[in-house]
């Protein structure tokens, strides 16, 4: 019953963000093998900066992916210590995104793809702090 | 009256964010006068395009001009309106700063500057968003 009244109050916006959140951390979990499979695209990017090699990935990936996996568990079940997780992520991505293409040389995706890839990137975080923030009251 | 209720729940940040959103307000209005003395700085970036020449500049920067003064009239008189101004604002920011970055590289700047900078505009931005996200009942 409980869970029931949480998942109403959750929405479908969160509920996708959650599930999100998890393939995101899947992802991290597994940027070692990425990596090993291929070294010009796999590898994490923290701050900008592209970890090479397989050892720095094993480290970093599940560091990265129980954080991700923190703020899936605290979205779900609308935990109000969601809400700092969720702003500082919300200012993490752009970050992460300017000093990633200002550290680096490479050849540019297509503008669709950036458009896309932007969209699905900041509705996940910023989207999610706002709307979390606007919610507040659904926080216990 | 009204005017003394109000200003107390501005509160500082909301101020300090208003009379910066009118500092970049003159700053628009003024890009033309930029080419007067141009350099590599000069232009309005928007979209993630930087807009060479007078005309453009005269058109683009009086029009994000006057839309950031109805953005700081709207920060500072409180109004319910100003929140999809600054949620737009919210995800306008990264996606011009990151389609800037992506488009036109480098610039080469110092991480320094590059953070510092991001600090002030996705403060600006998205902090100004969850900030009013956050205290949505105080509008009206």
């Amino acid at each position: 019953m409980a869970n029931e009244n949480s998942g109403a109050s959750r929405g479908w916006f969160l509920t996708v963000m959650t599930v999100l959140f998890v393939v995101l951390a899947l992802s991290d979990f597994t940027k070692a093998l990425q990596f090993a499979n291929d070294p010009a695209v796999g590898g994490l990017v923290i701050l900008g900066h592209k970890f090479r090699g397989v050892a720095h990935n094993l480290m970093l990936g599940p560091i990265f992916g129980l954080i991700l996996l923190t703020y899936a568990y605290g979205v779900w079940k609308l935990q109000a210590w969601v809400l700092p997780l969720a702003i500082a992520y919300a200012f993490y991505v752009p970050v992460n995104m300017v000093l990633f293409w200002s550290l680096h040389q490479l050849a540019p995706p297509s503008v669709g793809f950036i458009v896309i890839y932007l969209f699905i990137s900041l509705t996940g975080s910023i989207g999610t702090a706002i709307y979390l923030a606007y919610h507040r009251e659904r926080l216990s | 009256m009204a005017n003394e209720n109000a200003r107390p729940q501005r509160g500082t940040f909301l101020t300090v964010m208003t009379v910066l959103f009118v500092l970049l307000a003159i700053s628009d209005f003024a890009k033309p006068i930029q080419f007067g003395h141009p350099n590599a700085a000069a232009g309005i970036v928007e979209f993630g395009r930087k807009f060479h020449g007078v005309t453009p500049n005269l058109i683009l920067g009086t029009l994000f001009g006057i839309l950031f003064l109805v953005y700081a009239y709207g920060l500072w008189n409180l109004r319910s309106w100003v929140l999809p101004i600054a949620i737009g604002y919210a995800f306008y920011v990264p996606y011009n700063v990151v389609l800037f970055t992506y488009r036109e590289p480098p610039v080469i700047r110092s991480i320094p500057f590059i953070v510092i900078w991001l600090a002030v505009a996705l403060t600006g931005s998205i902090g100004t968003a969850i900030y009013i996200a956050y205290n949505h009942e105080t509008l009206r």
